[in-house]
């Protein structure tokens, strides 16, 4: 009797089911160092893959990760050209204040407020071309989510990021 | 409501990946994989319970375990099939005191595996005293030697 030929005795076996499952079980193996690689590339976030930088011509920018997880922190880094006087304005879209828990802003807003289409915080300004502000951020749900960024009344920063549950 | 979908996919996901990791490695857990387990658990279990600490949230996320284990259950008594990609089945690894190789291979278990569990199950010495191994469902290595293994025909010495 030939090995992959099923026996009956002493144990029912079941030679065509056990092949095909040693078979999967090996694809499965190199599914799974497939996510380790994609993990530590940045597929499931805090990594290069993740991370995206997007400007608009009046030289705002801003740099995130646009695969994030649920619950866990991640950062806006907001480039806001100087203004000529007076504070540096920025305004959150309002997915902001559903889907995110502010941690930390940095530097310390001198001023903020909030209405039903965002949250606005003013930086005093640095002295120099442009104010960075850095926002920590958890995403409170999962999905895809669109925000929007803009700085002092100027043309918005729309993207889209993804949310891993 | 998201604990018991999340309860529903931990259970669904490391069943898979126990599954693939192969029946040796439960069948064989040194301290090493008692650790490792320890640390899936832990892992595991803060993406289950997030930081909701509260009662409820762990009374609901026991409750779906044990519902979950319980359809199981009952799947399993209603259909065979079910048990066969849930366990697997068990497999002759020695026939009449011939080592069948190819399948050792697959099984990625080793002459020596095979030899110990003889030994330390049934004091034989060697392959010709062995009329059936198998590897059980569960990693195990059952042996099943010759009736009267000193009447074994085998080579004079």
């Amino acid at each position: 009797m030939r090995e992959n030929e099923s026996r009956n005795y002493p144990v029912h076996e079941d030679m065509r089911f056990q092949y095909a499952s040693w078979i999967v079980e090996r694809a499965a193996w190199l599914l799974l160092g497939l996510v380790a690689f994609a993990g530590m590339a940045g597929l499931f976030a805090h990594g290069w893959l993740s991370k995206s930088t997007i400007s608009t011509n009046s030289g705002l920018s801003l740099e995130y990760e646009r695969l994030q997880r649920q619950s866990a922190l991640s950062r806006f880094v907001i480039h806001i050209p100087a203004p000529q006087h007076g504070n540096a304005q920025v305004r959150l879209g309002s997915a902001f204040q559903h889907a995110f828990q502010i941690e930390d802003i940095q530097p310390r807003p001198t001023a903020s407020s909030a209405d039903a289409a965002g949250l606005d915080f003013s930086f005093a300004p640095s002295g120099g071309k442009e104010v960075v502000a850095v926002i920590w951020t958890r995403p409170r749900e999962f999905g895809f989510m669109r925000l929007q960024v803009s700085a002092s009344g100027g043309a918005p920063l729309a993207f889209t990021i993804f949310v891993y549950p | 409501m998201d604990s018991v979908l999340k309860a529903l996919i931990v259970y669904a996901v490391l069943w898979a990946l126990i599954r693939v990791s192969g029946r040796r490695a439960l069948a064989e857990m040194s301290t090493f994989d008692f650790i490792l387990f320890l640390i899936i658990g832990g892992a595991t279990q803060r993406a289950l319970i997030g930081q909701d600490y509260s009662l409820i949230n762990a009374f609901v996320v026991v409750a779906t375990f044990i519902v979950v284990d319980a359809v199981v259950g009952l799947l399993e008594r209603r259909f065979p099939a079910f048990v066969k990609v849930e366990k697997g089945i068990p497999m002759i690894l020695v026939e009449n005191g011939r080592l069948l190789t190819n399948r050792l291979q697959w099984a990625r278990v080793s002459r020596d595996q095979v030899l110990e569990a003889a030994r330390s199950l049934h004091g034989l010495e060697s392959l010709e005293q062995i009329k059936f191994a198998i590897l059980e469902a569960n990693g195990d290595i059952s042996i099943i030697p010759y009736e009267r293994p000193r009447e074994r025909p085998r080579a004079a010495h």
